[in-house]
């Protein structure tokens, strides 16, 4: 790591290099006695934009994940220092751009970023980036894709946006170690499952043990990503507006889920009494038509926006996404509120059985000492059960481009609610960010 | 005692001017086409700490405006726009996506300076009226008017104007007690044919203490900057 510093440090005086490096660590704490370090990591992005006149921009982007846990499991492994330190070396944004090749038109080529949606944080209509829910503090955060797209502004008012993905990339996950989800069923759950329905077929549960027993237990995952075929990827565009003090804008995307669709086939045969169960995984296709408003009206901020996903198969079902909300500053305070109707966006939150949800969101913050202190107070609730999480934070700059955070992770719920799997992952975060 | 008359007559001239004619000579004088520039900005704290910032900033007319940081790094990228005062947009490369900047956040401070959005999209006056006769005065012993000015939302400013070049130099924002609450000064005009551009603009917050001085450099006018240049997607690309 001194040596990446020492990189960095160098890097930083190149024209046209920029990046930051961020770090921080998460502490459970359930019980003070069992509190431990869930999550560590230390992230460096670099990202070369040189410079390439008025018609073309380029960038580069890199980055490294440092993930401190140790992944030693054999003391064989100790000259093994990639089990010490196992970093992670992902591409980001990498792309060439082209700038007016027709007065007002853009044309992107590469790995890029293409955010739809007028929203706070969560966007129905933003569906070209797979999530990275890798960090638990961050829940709007995607990965890059490999696209290619154009933006046509011939005019403040007007502009059309087109866009073509070629290869399906899935969502990056929380990690096992965070938030830890069973997939697969264990032979011991499915075998117990056969004891019931022998039990339910009246026999006695002696006798639905010892049969039961008898059989094979075959568990199998049989996960399809799409194909990377032309008539596979995904595409779309919007159209955007405005008039007197309105955004408006329309869009459609054919694409599909970030995340796969499970189905559980379970097949008894009595005759070889052998049970197969086999986890059916794929990423629904599915058609989305989303639209967004934002507007200024008597000093207040609003917007809303809506999505509706149809989908190729019977499941998941077709389902709505809508997200309104406004924001406000008086005395100095930042008020910040919404209400969503459907998938909160977390990793979690898609594993639940129950796919739309109603939320409301909300943050109040001010900022103190020259803009040196921010305090915020945020959070989601569950308004039909009513859990909650938590997310306080407070931020000191002590220099440009330097942040320090103290921030806590509070869930509470009770089961079947949207947070009720992290109702024991309450945490207190600190972190460091430098940007250069 | 034909000097005497013809004092007589410009005094005539000058008491005849109304508050809305002197801003509009305000106005025509500092005006361009468009204009481009690099700007430094700094910022100044009460405790005397200093924060620097790096812009570059598109004009055209009185009312489109595009700026860009350059740096320092946490605020590299991002960039404002405005087409009028109703319109106002902010570009954060961190969200990647372009945000409308809403009627109560266009009193915050842009970029951490002590201009907020509204103050720095309207510099050349463009949203002003004036509401009151000017009276002559004097600033640091040169002639000079005093306006009383109100934007569209009702906020009150004091101005004052030079006489001879009409030529703003200081403009006061009032509180709704009537108080001044910030000082804007104009200085080191450059001229440019009929233009005459301030590239030193000072703010100084007086209830926080700090103050902001913005200076344009490499100064370029009137370089046929179109209409469609104020785009959201010239916006992620940066002015």
């Amino acid at each position: 790591m001194t040596l990446a510093a020492t990189l960095l440090a160098l890097l930083a005086g190149t024209a046209g290099l920029g990046g930051d490096v961020m770090t921080r660590v998460h502490l459970r704490t359930a019980a003070l006695d069992s509190a431990a370090v869930s999550w560590f990591e230390t992230r460096a992005r670099l990202d070369f934009e040189p410079d390439l006149g008025d018609m073309v921009s380029a960038k580069l982007g890199l980055e490294f994940r440092l993930d401190p846990f140790s992944q030693l499991s054999s003391a064989g492994q100790l000259g093994e220092p990639a089990r010490f330190e196992p970093v992670t070396v992902l591409l980001g944004e990498t792309y060439l751009r082209v700038h007016n090749p027709l007065p007002g038109l853009t044309l992107t080529a590469g790995r890029q970023l293409l955010h739809w949606g007028t929203a706070d944080a969560i966007n129905p209509t933003d569906n070209w980036n797979p999530p990275d829910y890798s960090d638990p503090f961050t829940w709007d955060a995607r990965r890059p894709s490999w696209m290619l797209s154009t933006d046509y502004s011939p005019a403040n008012a007007f502009g059309i946006e087109l866009a073509a993905k070629p290869l399906f990339e899935p969502a990056l996950s929380v990690p096992d170690r965070w938030l830890h989800v069973d997939y697969l069923p264990s032979e011991a759950v499915l075998r117990q499952g056969l004891v019931q329905q022998f039990i339910g077929y009246g026999l006695d549960s002696v006798t639905a043990r010892l049969l039961a027993g008898a059989y094979t237990i075959n568990i199998a995952e049989d996960y399809r990503s799409p194909a990377n075929r032309l008539k596979d990827m995904t595409y779309g565009g919007r159209a955007r507006t405005h008039f007197s003090v309105f955004d408006l804008s329309a869009s459609m995307v054919r694409g599909y889920d970030f995340l796969p669709t499970a189905q559980p086939e379970v097949v008894a045969d009595t005759a070889t009494k052998t049970l197969n169960f086999t986890l059916h995984e794929h990423y629904a296709r599915r058609t989305i038509i989303g639209g967004d408003a934002a507007a200024n009206v008597a000093g207040i901020g609003l917007w809303a926006e809506a999505a509706w996903s149809a989908y190729d198969d019977t499941l998941p079902e077709d389902e709505l996404s809508v997200i309104g909300g406004f924001d406000y500053t008086l005395a100095g305070f930042y008020l910040n509120a919404q209400y969503l109707h459907g998938q909160f966006p977390l990793a979690l939150a898609q594993t639940s059985a129950e796919p739309d949800r109603d939320f409301l969101l909300a943050a109040l913050e001010r900022k103190f000492f020259a803009d040196r202190l921010l305090l915020r107070a945020g959070g989601a609730l569950d308004v039909k059960h009513g859990s909650l999480a938590f997310l306080p934070l407070a931020r000191w700059v002590p220099a440009d481009a330097v942040e320090l955070d103290l921030t806590g992770l509070v869930f509470t719920g009770k089961d079947g609610s949207a947070f009720a799997p992290l109702d024991a992952n309450d945490e207190v975060c600190l972190g460091a960010r430098y940007r250069f | 005692m034909k000097q005497l008359l013809a004092l007589l007559v410009v005094a005539n001239l000058v008491a005849a001017l109304t508050g809305s004619e002197v801003l509009d000579r305000v106005r025509a004088v500092t005006n361009a086409k468009d204009r481009q520039a690099t700007a430094a900005m700094t910022i100044t704290d009460k405790g005397n700490r200093v924060q620097t910032r790096a812009l570059r900033t598109v004009m055209k007319g009185d009312n489109k405006l595009m700026m860009t940081f350059k740096s320092p790094a946490d605020l590299r990228g991002v960039t404002f726009l405005t087409t009028s005062s109703d319109n106002m947009w902010i570009y954060l490369p961190a969200q990647g996506r372009v945000r409308r900047i809403s009627g109560s956040a266009v009193d915050q401070g842009f970029g951490g300076s002590d201009f907020s959005f509204r103050e720095i999209s309207n510099l050349s006056f463009a949203d002003n009226s004036a509401t009151q006769p000017a009276e002559s005065t004097a600033v640091d012993g040169k002639p000079a008017w005093f306006l009383t000015v109100k934007d569209k939302d009702g906020a009150a400013s004091r101005i004052w104007v030079e006489q001879a070049r009409y030529l703003p130099l200081r403009v006061e924002k009032l509180g709704a007690d009537g108080k001044a609450k910030k000082r804007i000064e104009f200085g080191d005009f450059v001229n440019r044919g009929e233009s005459w551009i301030p590239v030193e603009i000072t703010i100084h917050d007086l209830s926080r203490g700090s103050r902001t001085e913005l200076k344009l450099d490499s100064l370029k006018l009137n370089t046929g900057v179109k209409d469609g240049y104020f785009t959201e997607a010239n916006m992620k690309k940066g002015a």
